[in-house]
């Protein structure tokens, strides 16, 4: 129902999008590695 | 530009760390992370007596073991000392047992409320760990100093971008900043005076602190 309104191409983009982020956060904190965040040593 | 200076938003990862000095004080803070090594230590600590500046030293507690002198050379100079594990080790796939443990078998040998996480990284039960024994230095200004891909000069410009009124700056008493170092140290020192900063270390009673059981 929610995604009624988008076609099709717009949901794969924002399943994509959403997957992404989401693997991100736990991408970080399994490695708990922050490429933003690094002091270098 | 994101990793010399930290966002807003990457020190809420860990808010009751410490990021920056008071922001209506003209001083900055040096901190120094991974040392002792006798191909660097020796002369930071003689360009540190040069210019009379105290410095932070975050060290890596195997060093300290291997190094006892330059450890020594460190306190008896009047510089802080720092914790930053006993083997250098983040929180990749450590378990926090492992790394509590790690964190407190260099104090062992440091002895100090102070403790810097290599690269910045624990997690999230780490840090709230951790932040019961120690108080947690982080940075606001980190200068890059150990990148194959800046020069010194860029190492420097990074100084005179980013620091501001309580700023704590990191270099690194390590192998892969220190030929940068004897290239920018005096000047950066020089430069910072310059614009009226004061070098600081962080006060005995920053936070009280206990000692890990």
């Amino acid at each position: 129902m929610l995604f009624s309104r988008f076609n099709k191409s717009r949901e794969v983009v924002l399943i994509c999008h959403l997957s992404t982020f989401i693997s991100s956060v736990i991408a970080y904190y399994i490695t708990c590695a922050n490429p933003v965040l690094d002091s270098g040593g | 530009m994101f990793i010399e200076q930290p966002s807003r938003w990457l020190r809420w990862l860990y808010p009751s760390a410490i990021w920056r000095m008071d922001p209506t004080e003209k001083a900055v803070y040096l901190t120094f992370d991974d040392g002792p090594i006798p191909e660097s230590t020796p002369w930071l600590l003689d360009t540190l007596d040069k210019y009379n500046v105290k410095a932070t030293f975050f060290m890596v507690g195997d060093n300290v073991r291997k190094y006892p002198h330059l450890f020594e050379d460190i306190r008896k100079r009047g510089h802080r000392l720092g914790n930053h594990t006993f083997n250098h080790i983040g929180g990749l796939l450590m378990s926090s047992r492992r790394y509590l443990r790690n964190a407190n078998k260099a104090d062992h040998l440091i002895g100090t409320n102070l403790f810097r996480p290599p690269r910045g990284w624990m997690r999230n039960r780490q840090y709230i760990r951790l932040r019961r024994h120690y108080t947690i230095i982080m940075w606001d200004l980190v200068t890059r100093d150990y990148s194959k891909n800046l020069t010194p000069e860029e190492v420097l410009n990074n100084v005179k971008r980013y620091a501001r009124n309580g700023s704590i700056i990191t270099f690194h008493d390590s192998l892969r900043s220190i030929d940068k170092l004897k290239v920018i140290l005096p000047d950066c020192l020089e430069w910072l005076r310059d614009q009226g900063y004061e070098f600081k270390v962080f006060d005995e009673h920053l936070q009280h602190s206990r000692k890990l059981k």
